[in-house]
């Protein structure tokens, strides 16, 4: 059986004019794009909208693709540049203007859910405590699994920095999510 | 799980440890982005890359390099125009070593205004100071009229300050034009990224700041103050207003 084509094989044909390769580049990672950016911004309409910037970054950008360049850090960076930009913007507006009504809150409310998706929501909203810094590391380390490298070449910082951030946004957690578990347990 | 991550699991020094592995298997138990919103965003996106269409489309999606390389040719036809139009400094000439000041900050704001998405986004602070810098220098450049006035030899050094506003219209105006062409060339060549609007204005005001050097052999400090600076501050104040405006019509 033919492995599949790797992500630069997909963007070189791209970049050749194959549509479908573009395509195959979307169904391969728009779901973890998601993933990251909604731990980022917290809203999934806003982490639907960064994600379809960042496609259509991918395509203004693709003249910039060297041969040689991997495109995982490429895109995972692209996202997170849009989901900072989404927190910047967030900062300028109104509380109100969130709360509007068919406006979707900063953080999904909590619906009729079971225990692990409430579980879900109380990390979400713990990473959402963390500094912006500090959250996009845990994201990308803890939740996505990508090596220190790879994670410092995505934010653009050293690799003892994003260790750092990682080792203190991991202390921050820990805090968070032992307080809430007592203060559910009393 | 790669290797490279096994490695780091075994050795790394920031773990999130045992105590956290039910709330990140609870996250990662979400349920996935359905096949159908997956489908709709897909769609989204193609009509996105299909409406990048015309000469707009075409400039943005040159590389990066190529980008800032038409930006400084424009920069560069702008002064040179300046240069055999005016009486600005001639080429070589110790008044011309003064222009590379500006010139290099102009090269700082085009890479900064032009940089891509795809490269991590610079700290907050350097931002900032590659926003301030060129307004900085400009203005003191602008007082330095003894300085230039030796340099450039035959400069008209002294200046009245009503004549300086009232002669000032013209650098007023040159350089509104200018700084306003490149400004207009730097958004063409954006492709979208967040905070380079303020890199553009700088950069457009180094490049009126530049081309008026060429035009002008005034070098009194209120004529520079008053008709140079004074052309930086109108075209940098109407350029936030407009993009401000956009930017609210656009959200």
């Amino acid at each position: 059986m033919e492995a599949a084509p790797s992500d630069e094989q997909l963007m070189d044909a791209y970049i050749g004019g194959d549509a479908a390769a573009f395509r195959a580049l979307f169904e391969r990672y728009a779901p973890v794009l998601l993933r990251v950016v909604r731990r980022n911004v917290g809203s999934r309409a806003e982490a639907e909208d960064v994600v379809q910037q960042t496609f259509l970054q991918v395509h203004r950008a693709r003249a910039d693709f060297r041969a040689g360049a991997r495109l995982r850090p490429w895109l995972f960076t692209i996202a997170l540049n849009l989901a900072r930009e989404v927190h910047r913007r967030r900062g300028r507006r109104r509380e109100t203007e969130l709360e509007q009504p068919g406006a979707e809150p900063a953080i999904d409310a909590p619906r009729d859910i079971g225990e692990r998706d409430a579980e879900a929501r109380r990390v979400r909203v713990a990473l959402d405590s963390l500094p912006a810094a500090q959250r996009e590391v845990i994201v990308l380390h803890w939740l996505e699994d990508r090596p220190f490298p790879e994670v410092a070449m995505i934010v653009g910082a050293s690799v003892t920095a994003v260790k750092v951030r990682a080792h203190r946004g991991y202390e921050r957690l820990r805090a968070t999510l032992g307080r809430t578990r007592q203060e559910r347990e009393e | 799980m790669t290797d490279d991550v096994r490695v780091e699991r075994a050795g790394r020094l920031a773990s999130a440890g045992p105590e956290l592995d039910a709330a990140r298997n609870a996250l990662l138990a979400e349920e996935a982005p359905d096949a159908a919103a997956l489908a709709r965003l897909l769609a989204r996106v193609e009509r996105d890359v299909a409406a990048e269409r015309g000469a707009r489309a075409r400039i943005r999606a040159l590389s990066s390099p190529g980008r800032v390389a038409i930006a400084l040719g424009a920069v560069a036809l702008l002064v040179g125009f300046g240069c055999a139009l005016g009486h600005g400094p001639r080429v070589p000439s110790a008044a011309a070593l003064l222009m590379l000041l500006p010139a290099a900050l102009l090269l700082v704001a085009i890479v900064t205004a032009l940089r891509p998405l795809q490269r991590p986004a610079l700290p907050a602070w350097r931002r900032r100071l590659a926003d301030l810098v060129p307004f900085t220098v400009m203005l003191a450049l602008c007082f330095a009229p003894d300085l230039l006035a030796q340099l450039r030899g035959d400069a008209i050094a002294h200046m009245e300050a009503g004549e300086a506003l009232l002669g000032g219209r013209g650098c007023l105006v040159a350089g509104a034009i200018a700084a306003t062409l490149a400004f207009a060339l730097l958004r063409s060549l954006d492709r979208g990224t967040p905070g380079s609007t303020l890199a553009a204005i700088g950069a457009g005001a180094l490049a009126s700041s530049l081309t008026l050097w060429a035009l002008c052999p005034t070098t009194a400090a209120a004529h520079l103050v008053v008709a140079h600076y004074g052309a930086v501050l109108v075209f940098g104040a109407g350029a936030l207003a407009v993009s401000g405006w956009l930017r609210r019509r656009a959200a």
